[in-house]
């Protein structure tokens, strides 16, 4: 038992950063009916400009409020310069530049810090020293495990508070249901989709933060496998569910850490293990999606004529 | 009476394909105009020119002042709401966040007010208010249509089809509903319709929209009495 909530709350931490990038994910794709494919790099970017800005002698938490704040600039600037162009195009335009937007990213990333190929060590925002750690009925509760839990606890409400209880936020789920009707009532979508994209980029920036923290380093490759998994959560929650990214993210990671920690104590289950814990989230991802294909939350239309 | 809503020569469409050929029309201050036509004859297209929805050539004046550029939201703001065809809600929102959207436009303190007027004009509405539009009956929703469109304190109200789908004892309560709008609060409608026999009930200027040309203007009752009118719409 004392293993099992080991397990659970080690899962809870990389699984908050799942639901982090989930959430960046949904913030767009509720805009757009897209799913962002360089929502990883994207946050990989300003993870790396805020390891630039603390290198340069910005305190880390400066550092990252400051990348969180370009990167809101920058997603604003990806949309206008860049998405919307496309829309007009096709509608399957976006999505072709969102996968060149990835790849141009991690090159940019590669060649503005060649030496982040090996990876750059990134300190962690909570006390994370191996004596940083509270003992209770012989569970191991971790401090930056927490701190990093209540982050996107706070991130969630915050982002629960903006969509129901703010304008923006009733323009944005409007935007979401019914672009057209939206445009008739006079949201300028436009602006909106901006500044979703500008949310979203921020949301990331402080998922990657975070997950360099958890890794102490930040390298090229380390945000494609959370944007691979972060989109399964994002999927698994319900793709235009804010509260489902949450839930489907913290889910992952949990399963993650339970199948990964667990095959020794499962006879004749030593097949699964660290190396197969990915595979083994995603198939049950995929029997979820069977019996409900718009995801746990996800919103099935429901429609009287 | 001033003309509020001026449109002269406009043509509009869709890509390549010109759906509109410079029709000319008018509504004036506090008064129902109806565009008639069959389906296909550019009907939803006008609608759709007004609002700012689709590329437009021509002239489009309300209150003087052109709108032919304007974005739609620019054209809400002037005071120009649509209903549009099929409904348009929210529905995955709830009938009270339908009409908070309405009033997108609008910075004042009285939005509530308005919620809690309206919800007397529709009680159906008031029972409902927390049930996902998407749940309310196809009447429910064109009078939820109607009310977030109001909750923008229009001066000119454009309803596409509003009977398209409808009961029609509901498609009758929904006329005089508008009706009473025009009445009491002065408001400005221009409403298209295939339904002749009810359209012409409420209005006070008729125009007949053939693939995408006026055949044909003038007040409800010259309409009504006019042969050609009578073959094609009124089935007599």
């Amino acid at each position: 038992m004392q293993h099992f909530v080991q397990y659970v709350l080690d899962g809870l931490s990389i699984g908050s950063v799942y639901a982090l990038v989930a959430l960046g994910l949904v913030v767009v794709y509720r805009g757009t009916g897209h799913i962002n494919f360089a929502q990883g790099e994207m946050a990989l970017f300003s993870t790396l400009g805020a390891w630039w800005l603390h290198d340069k002698g910005l305190p880390l938490l400066l550092a990252i409020a400051v990348a969180a704040a370009l990167a809101f600039v920058g997603g604003a600037l990806i949309e206008v310069g860049l998405m919307r162009p496309a829309e007009k195009r096709s509608a399957f335009a976006p999505v072709v530049i969102a996968i060149g937007l990835f790849q141009g990213l991690n090159s940019l990333s590669g060649l503005l810090f060649p030496k982040a190929g090996q990876g750059l060590p990134f300190p962690s925002l909570f006390p994370n020293k191996p004596k940083d750690f509270w003992k209770q009925f012989g569970v191991v509760v971790r401090i930056e495990r927490v701190g990093v839990f209540v982050v996107v606890l706070v991130i969630t409400a915050l982002l629960f508070a903006l969509f129901q209880k703010t304008k923006i936020g009733l323009a944005m789920r409007t935007v979401a249901n019914n672009p057209a009707s939206a445009k008739l009532i006079g949201v300028p979508t436009g602006k909106i989709l901006m500044f979703s994209w500008a949310l979203a980029a921020v949301i990331g920036a402080i998922g990657g933060a975070l997950k360099a923290g958890i890794d102490t380093n930040v390298s090229i490759g380390s945000m494609f496998s959370v944007f691979l998994l972060s989109s399964a959560a994002a999927t698994l929650g319900g793709l235009d569910s804010p509260g489902g990214a949450v839930i489907g993210g913290l889910s992952l990671g949990v399963i993650e850490s339970l199948v990964g920690n667990y095959p020794e104590r499962w006879p004749g289950s030593d097949w699964i293990g660290i190396e197969t814990r990915t595979a083994v989230a995603f198939l049950i991802i995929l029997v979820v999606l069977l019996v409900r294909p718009a995801g746990l939350f996800g919103s099935v239309k429901v429609e009287r004529v | 009476m001033t003309a509020l809503l001026r449109i002269g020569g406009l043509s509009a469409g869709y890509g390549q394909v010109e759906v509109l050929h410079k029709i000319d029309l008018d509504v004036q201050e506090g008064e129902v105009a109806v565009i008639l036509g069959a389906n296909g004859a550019g009907k939803t297209t006008t609608m759709r020119a007004v609002s700012g929805m689709i590329p437009r050539k021509g002239a489009i004046e309300f209150n003087g002042q052109s709108i032919v550029k304007s974005s739609p939201d620019a054209i809400v703001r002037l005071g120009i709401a649509q209903v549009p065809q099929g409904r348009g809600t929210f529905t995955d929102l709830t009938v009270e966040d339908n009409l908070r959207a309405g009033a997108y436009v609008r910075h004042d303190h009285e939005v509530n007010m308005d919620i809690a007027l309206w919800y007397e004009t529709f009680p159906r509405l008031a029972d409902r208010r927390s049930q996902k539009a998407g749940t309310l009956s196809g009447g429910e929703q064109q009078m939820l249509a109607i009310a977030r469109a109001l909750m923008s304190r229009p001066k000119l109200l454009l309803c596409d089809e509003p009977s398209l789908g409808l009961a029609p004892l509901i498609t009758k309560e929904l006329f005089q509903l508008i009706k009473r709008l025009n009445e009491q609060h002065g408001l400005a409608v221009l409403l298209v319709e295939q339904n002749a026999n009810l359209a012409l009930d409420i209005a006070h200027h008729v125009s007949l929209l053939e693939t995408g040309t006026i055949v044909s203007a003038g007040t409800a009752a010259e309409i009504a009495t006019d042969d050609a009118v009578r073959r094609a719409y009124l089935g007599a």
